[in-house]
Formats: C-alpha cells, structure tokens, sequence
C-alpha cells in the first residue's frame, strides 16, 4: 500500500514553525517558569524622602540619619508590552483555557518585551556629616529581558503565507545578566546642590543574551514559495550557565546552570566596572529638583564564556523530485529538517562583553504643606534593543514622624498606566518600607501585565543637623 | 513581633495575586489557525536522469549522430555447433585384396572429401594367411600422410602351425595423419615376403577397420543441407507502463548478429520472428527476408580459426516492424534455420570442430515518433489523519522542454470502487509539450502552472479513500500529430508548492 505523508507535511508545517523560532523561543518558557528574578523601575521608590534606598537610584539622596544599617532587602518587577493573562487567555468551547494565538497577535505591538528584573540588597552601610556622606553596599542583580518583534509571532503562530512577498524580520533580542555588586558611594553639598557619585565593581555570574540580532525570512510569491532566510545572529553564554543544541549536534536545546562556590557567588570570576552620578538642586525649601544616570557600565565575560555565531543567506527550493520518487518511503518531514539545519550555529570560545542596561531618574519634588508634598518622575531604561521611558506623579502625606504614605500615578511605554503606592515607618532607629509601582497588581495579577514590589528595613542612628 | 503586624497587611494584599498564579499555569491549550507556504520540490530532471532511476532493462544508447535517444534490448541467441552439423567419424571397414587396391571414401554423407586432417583414432588389420612359413609384411597408405611419409605398417607374421592362419594386428595410432583424397578414394598396397627363402606371397586376405577417427578439419565440396537453430525470446519491457493508445516509431530496427567460423556458405533464414504484446496480440514479421534469408559471411581456406561476423538488419524499409512496434510489445520471439552451401555449386569449403555460428538480437528502438496514450493506474492508499491540516492549495510550475505532454487526473475511491472525489474537475493537463523544429528537436521549454486546490471537503474525501485511480494522458506535440526527437539531455522542472492551512 502506498503511504501518502500529509500527515508529513503537516510536520514540515508544525516543525518548521518550530524550525523558525525554536532557538529563539524557549526564552518564553523561561520568563514564565518563575525562575527569572524580578527587578524593579522603582518609580515610587525614587520619590519618597528620608530613605536610604533612595540614595539607590539617586547617589547624591541623604538622608536625616548619621549612620544606616540596611538590612536584606529585595526590589523586584516584572512586565510585558500590555498584555496581561486575561487579555491572551479565553475559555473555549470545551471549558479548558486556552491561547487563540489570532487573538494574542491582535494585541501586540510591533516591537515587544517581556522584562523582569531583581535587585536583592545584601546590605549597605552608610555614614554622613554634616555636608558630606560615604557609603559601602553589595547586592545582587538580576536583568532579563525578551524582545521580539510582532512578525516572529506572525510567523510561528499565524504561518508565513501572509507574508508573501515580503521580508519580515523575526529576531528576537534578549538578555539575561546575573551579577554580584559591590559599591562605594558618596555625596557632598554645596550650597544648594548636591552631587554624588558611586563606583560598582561588578562581578558577573551568567549571561545569555543575545549580540547581532538579525533573522529574516523571505517568502517568494513568483513561484513556489520559496524561502530566503539570512541570519547575522549570535547568542553569547558565560558563568554559571552552559547550553547544547545549538550547534546542530542532534540534541534538543538545553540551558544547564552550573554550581558556585560562595566566594565565587559574591565576587564572580567575570569583571566589570559601572558608576552612577547624580544631582540634586534644592531651588527653595519647597522645591526640589534632581537627576541621576545609573548603571554606566559593562561586565567583560569571561569565564565559561561562548558564543554562537548563525551568519549567511540561505535559500530552500524544495526537495529533489528523484530523490523523493526513488526513496521508498516519501517523506516531505526532510523539508523540515533543512530548515531546522538552516539555523545551526557555530561555537566559538572566546569573551565578550555586555553593557548594563542604563537608566536614568528625573524627579521634581514640591513641599504644598508641611506634611504633604507633591512631585513628577520622568524615568527612562534601556531594555535590549528598546528606548523605555516612564512619566509619573507622586504625592506623599506625613503621618507625625513616623508614618509616610503616598501614591504615584504612572505611565510607561512598556508598563502602560499604573497606580502605585508606598509607606514607611519609623519606629526608633528602625525603619521599613514597602513600595509598589503598580497596586492593583498585587491584588489582580492576571489583569496586570506589570507588578511590582520593594521591601526593606533599614537601621538609622544619629539625627543629622540641617 | 511589631514587625509581623506591619507585615500582615502585605501580606494579605499580595495573597490574592499569589492564588491567581495558579490559573497562569493552568493553559491549557494554544489554538492556532495558521497558513504555511512552503516550497516541496524543485527539480530538474533530464530524461536520462529519470531512465537512470528506472529499473528497464534496456541499455540506454545514443543512436544517430543527432543524439535521439533509443533504447536498445539485445540478448544472445542460439548456437549452431560443428559437432551439431557433422557428428564424429564412424568406424569403417576396408578390404585390400589385391596386391594395389583403391578403396573407396565416403566418411561424411554428401561430403566430397578432398582432406581430412586427424586428431585421434586408429588402424586395425587383420590378415588371413595359408602359407605354413613366417611370413613379413608391409602395408602403405600412400593417401595417409604425416611428415611427408606415407602410413606405413611392417610386421612379421609368425606362423603357429596353423593353415590358414588368422593374424589380427596391434591398433596403429593415426593421430596427425592426413587423408588426401583423389575421387574420394584412397590407395593401399601390401607386399607380403616369406621369411625363409624371401620370395613373395599373395595372401587370402588383407582388411581392416578405422575405428574412433576424430577430425581436426574437413575439407571438400559440401552438398545442400538445412539445419534448425533454437527458438529464442527477447524480452522488452518499454511498454510495460500499461499505456494504452497510439504509438508509431519512426526509425526502429532490429539486428540479428551472426558470428561464423564455419568455412561454409551458410544462408539463414528468419522461420519465425513474432512480437507479441500483453493482451497477447501478436504481429509476425513480413518481407523479403522472411523469404529470402540472409548469406553469412564465411572465412576463406587461409582464413581458418577466425570468425567472419555479419548482421541482418530490419528496418521500415525492408521489413514490417514498425507495424509490429506498434502494438507495444513485450516480447519477440524468433527462430533461424540454416542452409549449408545453398546455391550446391562446387566449391571446396571447410569445417573444424571448433567452428561455430553465434547468433545475438537486438532491438533499437529510437524515441523518434509519434505516440498519444493512456494509462490507468488503481493502487491503495492511506492518507493518514491530518486532523490538524484543513485544506491546502497546491501549486506546480513545470517547465518542459520535452516534447511531449501530460494531463492528470486523480480519483479517490472507497472500498468498492466508487468515487469520492477527484484531484481536479477536469482532467488537468500538467505539462504543455514543447513544440518542435523541422527535425522533430523542442524549440523552447514550455511553463505551465497549475492551482491545485485541496478544501476540506475534499481533504476528508482522500481520508475516506481507500484506494486512489490515477490516469494519465500522454502525447507528443500538436495531440500526437508531431514527429518528435527525444534526447536524452532534454529537461523537466518541477516546483511544487504548497499553502497548508493548520487549525489545532
């Protein structure tokens, strides 16, 4: 009996979705696992006063206290470009919950990220004087962040035959650094102003991310549909993480972690250097402006360190007539592993090195009453590949000495609308703060496509003199 | 135990959100509609290319200098033997019974001996004798030859007191020896001496037989005799596509190959030459050299030991076989007969053992012609269960630069042969045969596209069909009308491509 292989075909079409994407969409599966740390925009954070974390996001922020003990503290975020878990989900017929990935498309931009970010605090002390104040810290951070363009989408889910005589670009950019900290700070006054400075010796412990982002496929609508597919695409890997299947050795592709001594966790075998700066400009005792750029930095890897390289232009025709008639069993699925092939990298074994991705804080900050300010954020990051900017509004209301609490309303290219809030209590030298750049988050996730949340406690001794 | 109060709000603020992790994990499904164009094939393909993938039988040959391609079946045919014609010497006797006598040869019938060179076999003699004394002897044959001497016997007979006295002497070997005749007779002559006084003596008798004479070459007038080879099949498995229709070849041959060492004149004779296609239809051959056969070329008296090749050749000129091409045989089957010295004239010719007529055919077949045919193929299929796949839109481009072309059509039948669905509305026509110049060469490759369509209905038809009926329609140029060259490096692309429309 002769054996037609649709079923085949129907394997080119599954496989080479697979074949399009495969090396490139597992990151998804990762972001969503709950093994990527968060890390936060700190919006409501980087406005609230006589705290030391602010001094985080703004070098030249000192606060009321001579001395500070900062305890373990965690910063974490997480978001995607508008969408949430409802707005992708739906039930179908049957009841079960399911992607309609026509509807998923529908709501993407052209360019989007899904980003997560985690700064855990291991501790920082400081100590401030009169006009001046320095100060020593460690922390550990975490950076991710996934962009993809709406036509890799397009193409794995809706199929490429919309596409016919195009070009479309299906590269996905990503990154996600792990890196241990150690900073020295300082700020000095000077009349009104204010600057600081710190220097970040960083010690890096993995990175996967991506360097060259170019992936297109061209579908020829003169003919055949035949496919030109041209890559400029490496995929860089250091530290602690190890991945096969890329080079076309017939594995599945695998992303392994390796152990860390405890030394090597805090001081890490590959080395970078970053510093922030920042400014404050007191204009009266109610008005307040400031700035700060962090993050001006890089991490050269080293250690453990490759990078897989796909470069070329490739165009697949179809299969040979003869060989299909003279092999025995036809089998259109070879269709499926040329395309796969076609995508191979090569390793090669050498360093590279990544930049942090930077961020910059402008905040304006205006005392209406004695226990009630009012202030603005203009808040912009550098997510792989993408220009990110923030504008908030905050105020903030004095509870006696002890008790603050305030609120931000903010909007993000990548976050979009988001109500924030934040408190902190004083209870002698203790002090704990929570903020959250996006409240009803915490109470709805699934209809939030951006959480957050910073939790900290800090010891403050010795009140400075004005 | 202050810090676990303050904590508690926040806590029981994120709990909501932790407990709607759960349903993010919960997904069950990604649904996809999705439509993937894809290229299948592309090819091209030369004839030869798709001969070479084939498992014919025919050795592919170039046969003219303008490059046709013809397809050659050629096997070996019967053998006609020496010893098949002229059988090992039979033992004779001979009788001296005078003094000098000529004896009479007659060692093949209808052989007009003039020399017989021996490998083997002997003399035997027996002599009757009344004389009471010893008695010597001496026979010649002064037609028996060797070095220049005659086969010469001496022997003394010794009498044992007997009279008459019978003496039977030794066999005398006569390898080497050779028989030169006059008239077909020999000579022989004895003298007979007593031992006594030496005087001469005529006995009672003198004879003999030549017994296991084996010839290493016969020479002389051979008369008229006619000999039967065996049947012989050629298979040809050309037409075994089961195409049914028309098909004229404009230029086929057939070759029979003689190969003979006979010294003879032989003439063959083509008794029975029969095509006989499938349905067992059989066309026979017709023409002159049905009739008249076909003298082999022999070698000369100097020539001896080699082998003079002929060929008969039948064409559209001297034979009907373009007819009995036609009806797409599978196989020819074919008988000789042969007719030693046919016209009986006089001339001294030979034979060895060794000599020998070999015999091959061949049949040329150039694709040169015409032809428009038909054929149905019925064979089970399994299209699987590609619930995922929805439909699909097919397109083929072929460009052909062969002079010929195709229409196609695929019927989806169910266990009792009724038809579910077919590929096209129409039988489609896939390739457009390109068309010729003068001397029946393609002048341009022809594209054509076709859109061949899948929707779901049809889909679930092939999924129901159990078996699949292909037809398929093939002509040369203008429907058939065309005189067409086929070579060998003449090409036909295919691309095929595919827009396969995914639901899951």
């Amino acid at each position: 009996m002769k054996k037609f292989t649709i079923n085949n075909i129907k394997k080119v079409c599954l496989s080479g979705r697979q074949g399009f994407c495969k090396k490139y969409c597992f990151v998804f599966g990762l972001l969503f696992m709950g093994m990527i740390p968060l890390r936060a925009q700190d919006i409501g954070l980087s406005m609230m006063n006589n705290l030391w974390q602010t001094n985080t996001l703004n070098p030249s922020k000192m606060t009321d206290r001579k001395f500070i003990f900062s305890f373990p503290g965690v910063s974490a975020s997480m978001g995607t470009s508008g969408l949430t878990y409802n707005n992708i989900t739906s039930t179908n017929a049957e009841g079960k919950t399911v992607i309609v990935a026509n509807d998923l498309i529908e709501r993407l931009n052209n360019k989007n990220t899904v980003w997560a970010n985690t700064d855990f605090e291991t501790f920082h002390v400081a100590f401030g004087s009169g006009r001046w104040q320095v100060s020593v810290g460690h922390a550990f951070k975490t950076n991710t962040s996934f962009t993809f363009p709406k036509e890799l989408a397009q193409l794995a889910l809706q199929g490429n035959a919309q596409f016919l005589g195009q070009t479309v670009n299906i590269a996905p950019e990503f990154n996600t650094s792990t890196y241990g900290e150690w900073s020295i700070g300082t700020a000095i006054n000077y009349d009104r102003f204010t600057f600081g400075a710190r220097l970040k010796m960083l010690g890096g412990l993995s990175n996967f991310s991506s360097g060259n982002a170019v992936a297109s496929v061209y579908t020829d609508d003169a003919s055949v549909y035949e496919l030109t597919l041209a890559s400029d695409y490496t995929i860089n890997s250091a530290g602690l993480i190890d991945v096969s299947g890329l080079e076309g050795d017939g594995g599945e592709l695998e992303i392994t972690t390796t152990d860390m001594d405890f030394l090597d966790a805090f001081f890490g075998q590959n080395k970078g250097l970053a510093i922030d700066l920042g400014a404050t400009f007191k204009v009266n005792d109610k008005l307040e402006f400031s700035g700060s750029i962090l993050d001006i930095g890089s991490i050269n890897w080293k250690e453990n360190a490759k990078v897989y390289t796909s470069e070329g232009t490739y165009e697949y025709k179809g299969l040979d007539l003869l060989n299909l008639v003279e092999s025995e069993n036809a089998d259109f699925s070879q269709i499926a592993d040329t395309l796969s092939d076609i995508f191979q990298f090569s390793k090669a074994d050498k360093s590279y090195r990544t930049a942090l991705s930077w961020r910059t804080y402008w905040t304006v900050s205006y005392q209406i009453f004695e226990k009630f300010r009012v202030g603005g954020l203009i808040h912009t990051r550098r997510l792989k590949g993408n220009f990110d900017p923030t504008v908030a509004v905050n105020a903030a209301v004095d509870f006696g000495r002890w008790w603050t609490l305030g609120t931000n309303l903010s909007h993000g290219k990548s976050t979009g609308l988001a109500l924030g809030a934040n408190t902190a209590v004083r209870l002698g030298p203790v002090q704990l703060f929570f903020a959250t750049d996006n409240l009803p988050a915490l109470f709805n996730i699934v209809d939030n496509s951006y959480a957050h949340a910073r939790l900290g406690m800090n010891l403050g001794f010795g009140k400075r003199s004005e | 135990m202050v810090f676990r109060w303050l904590l508690l709000p926040i806590v029981a603020m994120i709990l909501p959100s932790c407990n709607q992790l759960d349903s993010v994990s919960s997904i069950d499904d990604l649904e996809i509609q999705a439509d993937y164009a894809l290229p299948l094939i592309n090819s091209s393909t030369t004839i030869q290319d798709l001969l070479e993938a084939s498992d014919t039988e025919a050795t592919l040959i170039s046969t003219t200098s303008d490059g046709t391609l013809a397809f050659s079946y050629q096997t070996d045919g019967p053998k006609v033997k020496a010893e098949q014609l002229f059988t090992d010497i039979p033992d004779f006797p001979f009788a001296v019974p005078d003094e000098r006598t000529s004896v009479a040869v007659e060692i093949f019938p209808g052989v007009k001996l003039e020399t017989l060179k021996l490998k083997g076999g002997t003399m035997n003699f027996q002599i009757f004798s009344s004389e009471t004394g010893d008695i010597d002897i001496q026979i010649i044959f002064s037609n028996l030859i060797k070095d220049g001497q005659p086969f010469t016997v001496t022997e003394r007979l010794i009498n044992q007191g007997q009279s008459p006295q019978e003496f039977e002497l030794a066999p005398i070997d006569v390898t080497g020896y050779s028989l030169n005749l006059d008239n077909q007779e020999m000579t022989v002559e004895y003298l007979a001496t007593k031992v006594s006084d030496g005087s001469t003596v005529t006995l009672d008798a003198v004879g003999g037989w030549g017994r296991n004479w084996q010839y290493d070459l016969v020479v002389g007038n051979f008369a008229t005799e006619t000999f039967q080879m065996e049947e012989d099949t050629l298979t040809i498995d050309l037409f075994d596509l089961g195409f049914d229709g028309e098909l004229s070849l404009a230029d086929p041959q057939l070759n029979l190959s003689f190969e003979n060492s006979f010294g003879l004149a032989i003439r063959t004779r083509i008794t029975q030459l029969t095509m006989i296609n499938a349905e067992g239809t059989s066309v026979s051959l017709s023409g002159r050299f049905a009739q008249e056969g076909f003298l082999l070329d022999a070698p000369e008296l100097n020539e001896m030991g080699t082998a003079k090749s002929s060929t008969l050749t039948l064409n559209k000129d001297n034979s009907n076989i373009v007819e009995m091409l036609a009806i797409r045989p599978q196989k020819i089957i074919y008988q000789l007969s042969g007719e030693i010295n046919p016209d009986n004239n006089e001339e001294v010719t030979f034979i060895q053992p060794q000599s020998k007529v070999n015999t091959s055919i061949q049949a040329v077949i150039p694709a040169h012609g015409t032809f428009k045919m038909r054929t149905e193929q019925e064979t089970e299929v399994d299209f699987g269960q590609p619930d995922q796949l929805k439909s699909a839109s097919f397109k083929l481009i072929t460009t052909n630069g062969m002079p010929f072309g195709a229409q196609l059509q695929f019927y989806f039948l169910d266990d009792n042969g009724l038809v579910l669905d077919s590929l096209f509305n129409n039988q489609e026509m896939i390739l457009t045969a390109a068309a010729v110049d003068a001397d029946g060469f393609p002048v341009t490759p022809i594209p054509l596209a076709t859109d061949i369509q899948v929707p779901a209905n049809r889909l679930a038809a092939m999924n129901q069909s159990k078996k699949m009926l292909m037809k398929i329609y093939l002509a040369t140029t203008n429907d058939g009308q065309t005189p067409v060259k086929i070579t060998p490096e003449q090409e036909l692309g295919v691309k095929l491509g595919a827009i396969l429309s995914i639901e899951e």
